[in-house]
Formats: structure tokens, C-alpha cells, sequence
């Protein structure tokens, strides 16, 4: 095994159960955008249907929405009732300002963007990687009734109101409206909804009236109105410190005059300024037909400027490229010669014997090559053994035999030092250093 | 065609739609006006259909010099035409300035420079010029075809002539050839077997050169003198196949050939042999026979600078074909090759004694300096350099099986380093020459 792969391995496993786990987490995660997330008209796995049975059994009437504009309508026209929002993200949150006040809002684990769009004194503080266990801890009834609860998942911090279970449910009034925020679905859901303290929860928190309005959204949510020309940023941003008159006058203002919106400049044939032109009156089948993009309320809310200048800058853009494109003359090319090294067999063969340790062999080359030089040099036959050798070079016999006939090396060391003494023998006897290769 | 300067153009206008109160007509309006003013340049541009080129300067150079190549570029249009030009080469011709801007006007004519430093030996050609006339503002320009600036092109050729670094060596050796010749000593005529002419006996010659005959006809003791032999024929074969490919050091074996060749045609024709070239691989690749004397070496250099390795085995059957002919006279065929055994044995060595037979055969392999260094063990040598040397000896005892069967065929074999493989080929010359024995 290379070295590399021995690091390389342990860590790609590692890598490899992360990445997996990863995944199969976020796989297994209940999606909003699932048509059955929190649904009341049926009963499975991630679906409300159970909770709706019991709310039903509870004496509480549940009404199915699905717009916010419907679930809004709905609770605007009769009595006190409860909305519960089991997909907030996807809800047309400003909206929720024209509710009566007075109104129970159940929101199901909202997102930070989520709560700043609409504005509530509540922030994200943290989030667990499954829905945890806690006690209430705190003195809200219907969290002291129900007990421990898997709702935390998402902890919410609030700068006022009541927070249970280490955050998972938090409570406040705002505007008028009184509004608990579960960090879980889990309470909500058919697959859950059984266990611990959930059930009890999820009815007690949804059956503070007697009608609860469902709003069932699996997709984005829009709203027919935009903010007014003059601010180019989300009209619905306001000082969180102003009074509830203020934001009541100032959303439904907006509200009635239908004729103030949209995009400067947008009847000089852009497309997005069209097709918002046409949902003026009709916000139901804008909200259907048009596409997430056009209809995304920040980029109808950028100026015709932005979009001019963009497109001019993809012009020079382009303008570059097309400059650079054109080449003075294509390249030349030509046949390169061979980059093969003369020696390139022979080094192999080195590596080879050095790799395989051929220690034998490697020694045994060197004493051929060495007896060819001495019989070559003394003038004896090619054949000459170590006894003639060391009498035509005046050495001693056994001198010669011990370097000629030593035996085969036992360590890299061994062999150095038997090469080492080859070729000084070579030398003593020869004279020279090199092989040269005289003409014949 | 737009320049970078309509983009620049265009950029100026960004802060058009910011400040205008309507931003997509002033989009409009900056676009149109710069799109109006690159037409008009492109338009107003001169035209190249009345450009006409001419080259002129060296044809030939030696590799590792330079060489100037002129370019005349003359406007027969009626307008001025402000032109970028590209003088484009072969990569290894080493062309600098690559690119060129001149402003001509109506039938005026400019000339540019190209200076050229090859890098590799052979035939250098000039592949295209292209030609771009850009407009007053510089906002557009015209540029035709590539096809038809190949058309446009006049052609030209630089023929590099092959390093010749042995050339430092060449006045010693012309030294000793003159020593040989008996031209640059005082005492006697040289040695040789071919009758030179008569002159009176002086005390020191040797008596068997006494001419009896001449003796009895002058009433003086008269010697014959005598020369090396002249006209011999020395006939320089390289091969060009893969063998010669590989590199030694940083350059083709094929090159380190070339230069042994050169040297020892040059001594050749310093002693008035006839000089012939043959190169083959697969098939014959040159071949310098015949004509003038003196005009010889010039064409010998020239038929070896056009030379480059192929990567395909050599055919030595060709060379005996060439050399087995009827109407061949003796020569010395000094074979450039590699002393690698594969070639050698299945190749070489079954018309080696056909061509031994009828002419005095040099086979010469340049060596790889790095073999016979490896082959020494360093002083604090260690494993690696004993295996090294192992495999280096190897090389060395299969050559020298390889020149044994060689020499056993009749052929003399020079085995030497990159380094000094040209002088000792021309040594090899020089004590055939002396020796009478060509």
C-alpha cells in the first residue's frame, strides 16, 4: 500500500460516513414544499390529520386554508379564531397584519427571515440537530398541562412574553395579536403526536378558541400588492418602535391605493412590469401563474437604473469578448522532437536492481564487467580464473579471490563495500578510471 | 471587428442610465452611438486588398546565431491604412518581434524586421503574415480569411545549419593532416603510397626510394618522392532513424552525427578526397554525389541541415543496395549510427561483410556520457550509485559484445563519448590516411 493512501483512506471514510450522514439527515428532514407537511386533510407520517381529529373531537372547528389571503379572510369575517400557521416560511407573513386584534397565532418553527419579515420581538437562538425532549419550565397552562414535549428543535429568544422548553415555545403579544412560536413540528405531526407530552400540547395551544383556521401552504405564498415606487425597499419595514395605529394606517393605506405600485418605468416593455400590471386586481391567479422569479418581490422592487446599467455593463462585457476573440493569425504548430533521454533504459534498469534489492545480481554485473577489464588489460584469456588473474597482476592470490570470489552480499552496506574494493582493484591494476572505448 | 476601445467606449456611457431620467433610452442611445461610431471606423479603415508583401534577408544561418528577415509592406490603395501586422513562424525559429504596427499611406511602402534564433536545425519556414487595419479611432478594424492571408504570404524559407562545435578542434586536426600531407615539415615529402615526383638524392633519404632507372638517365642519384593518396572516396552514411532520436544531453544523437560528419568532411576535402553523403532511416533521406570540388562542402552542409530524426527503424538493405552497386568504386564508409544491439544485429551486421569486403567500413556510435560516468562509483558511494553502476556496466558489456561482432565482420568501430566522438572519428581518418590504408 502507497503511503499516501494510508492517510488517504482513513480520512476519505471519515469524509465519506460525514458527507452520508449529512445527507441522509437532510433527506429525512420533513420538507415544507411536501404537500402532505402538516396537511389536516390526511393522516400519515408528517401530516396533521391526527391533530386535526382531535382538535375535531376537542369541539373545535377546523377550517382549511390555503392562501394566506383565504386563511386571513377566514378569520377576519367571524368571531375569535385561532390561525395556524404550519408553514409560516411559505406564507405571505405581512398579510398577518390586517388580522383582528385579539387573534391566537400558532407559528411552526419560522426561520430568522421568516421573523424579520414580519417583524416579531423574537430571534433564532439556536438549533438542535432533533427534536429534544424538555420540560416546560416555565408557567404558560397549557405547557405545565402537557408536560415534556419534544417542541425544541429551533430555540427562539424573546424580549418579552412567556418561553418554555428552553425556548422551544415561545409567547408574546404584538400589535394585539398573541402569537406562540413552536421550534419543532414534531407536537403537530401524525408520527409524533403520540408521544410524551405532544398531543396535549399541539390541542392545548390550538384550542384556546373555538375555530382554528389552518393555513395549508406548500408553496410560495405571494401577495398581490408591492410597496409604492417612492421606496424602493419593503414598505413593511418599520421602526419596531412605533405604535400599532401607525402600521394599521399605513399597511392598509397602501392596501387601497391600487393604483400607486409597481415599477417605475414599467411600461416601457419590460416584461416584469406586464405581468405585474395584469395581478393588480386579481391576486388568486397571480399568485398561481407567475413565475417564483417574476413575482420575487425584491427584484420587482429593484429601479429600470439597476437593470439598464446592468445590461450595459453585460454589453461591454460582451463587447471584451468579442474583442478578445478574434485572434492576429492562428497559432503555429510544429512537429517537436523526441524527448527520449539516451539513458532512459538504462536508469529503469538501476531502479529495477535497486528496487528489488538484486544485490546478487547487481554484484554479479560488476564482477563480470571487472574480470573482462583485468583479462582484457593482462592480455589473459576471457576465461582466466582469479589464480592467474592475481599472478599476472602481482597481487596476492588470496588479496584478488577475496574481492573477485567474495560472496554474495548480505546488506546494501556489504554491497557498497564490495563494489568499492572491485573497483579499486580495477584501478590498481589497470591504471585508469574510466571505460574507454578504444577503436579496434 | 471591435476593439477593446468600443468596450471602453461603451464603459464611459455606464453613468448614462444613472443620471438620465429615462435609463433604458439612454442605454439605447449610448449603444447606438457607439455601435455608429465603430461602423463609420470600420468603414473609413483602409483596405488590405491593395496591401502587397515582399521578403527579404538571409537564407541561411547557423543554429545558435541570428538571422534578419526583412518584410516590405507597400500600400497600392488610395487610403491611409493603419495596420497591425503578425509575422508569424514556426515556433522554433525563434521570431521576435512577433507583432508590428505601421502607418501607410497611399502608395507608400514600409519595411519591418524580423530577427530569427533558431533553436533547432533544418528548414525554418515563414508560415503566415496577417494583416489587421484598424479604423482612425482605433473603435474597429478589418481583418480577412486566414486563407487568404496564406495567399498573401511570400513564402520564405531560413535554412539552419547544424551546430557544428567541433570546429574548434578542426585547425589542429588540419595541423596534423598537413603533417600527414608532408606540407608543413622541412625534412622530406610526406609519407604515402602514391608517386608524387623525382628529386635528387640527400643524405637521410631512404635508399629503397632511390629510382635506378631515373638515376641512369639524369647521371645523379635520383629518389621518388611520395604522397598520401589522393581522391579517395569517403562516403558519410548517417542514419536518421529512431536511434538518432534520443536525446544526449539536451540535443538529438542525430546532432552529435551531424557534427562528426561535418568534421570529417571538411578534413576530407582539405586532403582532396571526394566527400559523399548518404542519410536513410526507412528510406533514403539525402544524398550529396558528384559535381565540383570546391562547391561540395557547402552542399554537404546543406543536404545535413535539412536532416531531423524519424521515428521508424533504419533499413540497411538500402545502404547495401547503395553501396553493392557494380559501378561503386572503393571507399571508407564511415556508418553514424547507435552501437544499440537490435539494430546492429538485425540490421547492420548481415551486409557488413558484403560492404567490408569491397570497402574500408567505420561503423561510429556516439555514447551517452552519463554511462560511462555512472558507471564509476562516486567517493561516498552508496546503494542506489552500486546499482547504478551495475546497470551502466551492463550497457557497456552488451556494446562491447556488440562492437566485437562488428569489428569480427570487418568493420572498424569508434565507440566514444558525445564529447569527443567527432575528433576521434577524424583520428580514425587521419591514421587511414597516413597509412595509405583508404
Amino acid at each position: 500500500m502507497k503511503r499516501w493512501m494510508r492517510v488517504a483512506i482513513p480520512f476519505g471514510l471519515l469524509t465519506a460516513a460525514v458527507t452520508g450522514t449529512l445527507i441522509v439527515h437532510a433527506v429525512e428532514q420533513p420538507d415544507p414544499d411536501d404537500p402532505e407537511y402538516l396537511t389536516p386533510v390526511h393522516v400519515q407520517e408528517i401530516s396533521g390529520g391526527t391533530l386535526a381529529e382531535r382538535l375535531v373531537a376537542e369541539g373545535v372547528t377546523v377550517e382549511r386554508a390555503t392562501s394566506t389571503e383565504q386563511a386571513v379572510t377566514a378569520v377576519t369575517k367571524a368571531g375569535r379564531a385561532t390561525l395556524f400557521l404550519s408553514t409560516p416560511d411559505l406564507a405571505d407573513l405581512p398579510q398577518l397584519r390586517r388580522l383582528p386584534r385579539g387573534t391566537n397565532i400558532v407559528a411552526v418553527a419560522p426561520s430568522e427571515l421568516s421573523l424579520r419579515r414580519i417583524d416579531w420581538p423574537v430571534a433564532v437562538e439556536g438549533s438542535h440537530w432533533t427534536s429534544t425532549v424538555t420540560d416546560p419550565g416555565c408557567a404558560d397552562p397549557v405547557a405545565t398541562a402537557a408536560g415534556p414535549a419534544a417542541v425544541l428543535r429551533t430555540a427562539y429568544r424573546a424580549d418579552a412574553g412567556t418561553t418554555c422548553y428552553a425556548g422551544g415555545l415561545v409567547s408574546f403579544s404584538h400589535n394585539g395579536l398573541f402569537v406562540t412560536v413552536a421550534g419543532s413540528p414534531d407536537p403537530f405531526r401524525d408520527d409524533r403526536i403520540a408521544e410524551h407530552g405532544n398531543a396535549s400540547l399541539a390541542v392545548g395551544l390550538l384550542s384556546r378558541d373555538t375555530r382554528v383556521v389552518w393555513l395549508d401552504v406548500h408553496e410560495p405564498d405571494v401577495t398581490p400588492t408591492t410597496p409604492p415606487p417612492t421606496q424602493p425597499t419593503f414598505a413593511y419595514t418599520p421602526d419596531p418602535n412605533a405604535t400599532d395605529e401607525y402600521y394599521d394606517e399605513d399597511y392598509y393605506g397602501d392596501g387601497d391605493g391600487d393604483g400607486g405600485y409597481g415599477v417605475p418605468g414599467g411600461g416601457d416593455g419590460q416584461g416584469e412590469a406586464e405581468g405585474e400590471g395584469d395581478g393588480e386586481g386579481d391576486g388568486e391567479s397571480n399568485a398561481g401563474g407567475g413565475s417564483p422569479l417574476r413575482d420575487d418581490p425584491f427584484l420587482n422592487s429593484l429601479p429600470s437604473t439597476f437593470w439598464a446599467t446592468l445590461l450595459l455593463l453585460v454589453l461591454i462585457l460582451i463587447a471584451l469578448a468579442i474583442a478578445a476573440a478574434r485572434r492576429l493569425g492562428a497559432p503555429v504548430t510544429e512537429p517537436l522532437p523526441s524527448q527520449v533521454p539516451a539513458n532512459e533504459t538504462m536508469l529503469g534498469h538501476a531502479r529495477l536492481y535497486a528496487v528489488a534489492r538484486a544485490r546478487d545480481e547487481s554484484m554479479l554485473v560488476l564482477r563480470d564487467a571487472a574480470r573482462r577489464r583485468l583479462t582484457t588489460h593482462l592480455n589473459l584469456p576471457p576465461d582466466a580464473g582469479t589464480e592467474q588473474i592475481a599472478h599476472a597482476a602481482g597481487l596476492p592470490v588470496r588479496y584478488v579471490r577475496d574481492i573477485l570470489d567474495r560472496d554474495p552480499p548480505e546488506s546494501n552496506s556489504d554491497l557498497v563495500e564490495a563494489a568499492t574494493l572491485l573497483q579499486g582493484l580495477v584501478r590498481d591494476v589497470t591504471g585508469t578510471h574510466t571505460d574507454e572505448g578504444d577503436p579496434s | 471587428m471591435v476593439t477593446r476601445r468600443f468596450a471602453l467606449l461603451l464603459a464611459l456611457g455606464l453613468p448614462a442610465p444613472i443620471l438620465l431620467p429615462q435609463p433604458w433610452l439612454a442605454l439605447g442611445a449610448v449603444f447606438g452611438f457607439a455601435l455608429l461610431l465603430a461602423l463609420l471606423d470600420a468603414a473609413v479603415a483602409g483596405p488590405l486588398t491593395g496591401i502587397a508583401l515582399e521578403r527579404a534577408g538571409e537564407r541561411t544561418v547557423w543554429l545558435g546565431g541570428s538571422a534578419t528577415v526583412t518584410l516590405t509592406v507597400a500600400n497600392a490603395s488610395g487610403r491611409t491604412v493603419r495596420l497591425r501586422l503578425r509575422d508569424s513562424w514556426v515556433p522554433s525559429a525563434g521570431a521576435a518581434p512577433l507583432y508590428h504596427k505601421l502607418t501607410l499611406t497611399p502608395g507608400s511602402a514600409k519595411t519591418v524586421a524580423t530577427v530569427l534564433t533558431p533553436t533547432r536545425h533544418g528548414d525554418r519556414p515563414a508560415v503566415r503574415v496577417t494583416l489587421r487595419s484598424a479604423g482612425p479611432l482605433g473603435l474597429a478594424y478589418r481583418q480577412r480569411r486566414q486563407t487568404w492571408h496564406d495567399k498573401l504570404t511570400p513564402p520564405w524559407t531560413l535554412r539552419v545549419l547544424p551546430r557544428f562545435p567541433s570546429r574548434r578542434i578542426l585547425p589542429e586536426r588540419l595541423a596534423r593532416l598537413r603533417v600527414v600531407d608532408g606540407s608543413a615539415v622541412t625534412r622530406g615529402r610526406g609519407h604515402g603510397t602514391e608517386f608524387d615526383n623525382l628529386r635528387e638524392y640527400v643524405i637521410g633519404d631512404d635508399v629503397r626510394s632511390i629510382d635506378w632507372r631515373a638515376s641512369a638517365r639524369a647521371h645523379d642519384v635520383v629518389v621518388r618522392t611520395w604522397r598520401p593518396e589522393r581522391d579517395r572516396r569517403v562516403f558519410c552514411v548517417l542514419d536518421t532513424g529512431r536511434t538518432s532520436a534520443v536525446r544526449i544531453g539536451d540535443a538529438p544523437r542525430l546532432d552529435a552525427c551531424i557534427d562528426a560528419a561535418l568534421l570529417l568532411s571538411v578534413l576530407a576535402t582539405r586532403a582532396d578526397d571526394r566527400v559523399d553523403l548518404l542519410a536513410l532511416d526507412a528510406a533514403v533521406r539525402a544524398r550529396v554525389e558528384g559535381g565540383g570540388h570546391r562547391s561540395k562542402l557547402g552542399r554537404l552542409i546543406n543536404g545535413m541541415a535539412s536532416l531531423h530524426p524519424e521515428l521508424a527503424e533504419t533499413d540497411f538493405t538500402l545502404l547495401g543496395q547503395e553501396m553493392l552497386r557494380r559501378d561503386r568504386k572503393r571507399a571508407l564508409l564511415v556508418i553514424f549510427t547507435a552501437l544499440d544491439t537490435a539494430p546492429m544485429i538485425a540490421g547492420l551486421l548481415p551486409i557488413l561483410p558484403k560492404l567490408a569486403a569491397r570497402h574500408k567500413v567505420i561503423v561510429a556510435g556516439v555514447r551517452d556520457p552519463i554511462v560511462t560516468r555512472l558507471a564509476e562509483l562516486p567517493a561516498d558511494a552508496n546503494a542506489t550509485d552500486v546499482h547504478q553502476a551495475a546497470a551502466a556496466h551492463r550497457v557497456l558489456a552488451e556494446r562491447d559484445r556488440v562492437r566485437d561482432v562488428l569489428a569480427h565482420s570487418g568493420a572498424t568501430v569508434v565507440d566514444a563519448d558525445a564529447g569527443d566522438f567527432a575528433a576521434r572519428v577524424a583520428d580514425v581518418y587521419l591514421l587511414l590516411k597516413a597509412s595509405g590504408r583508404l
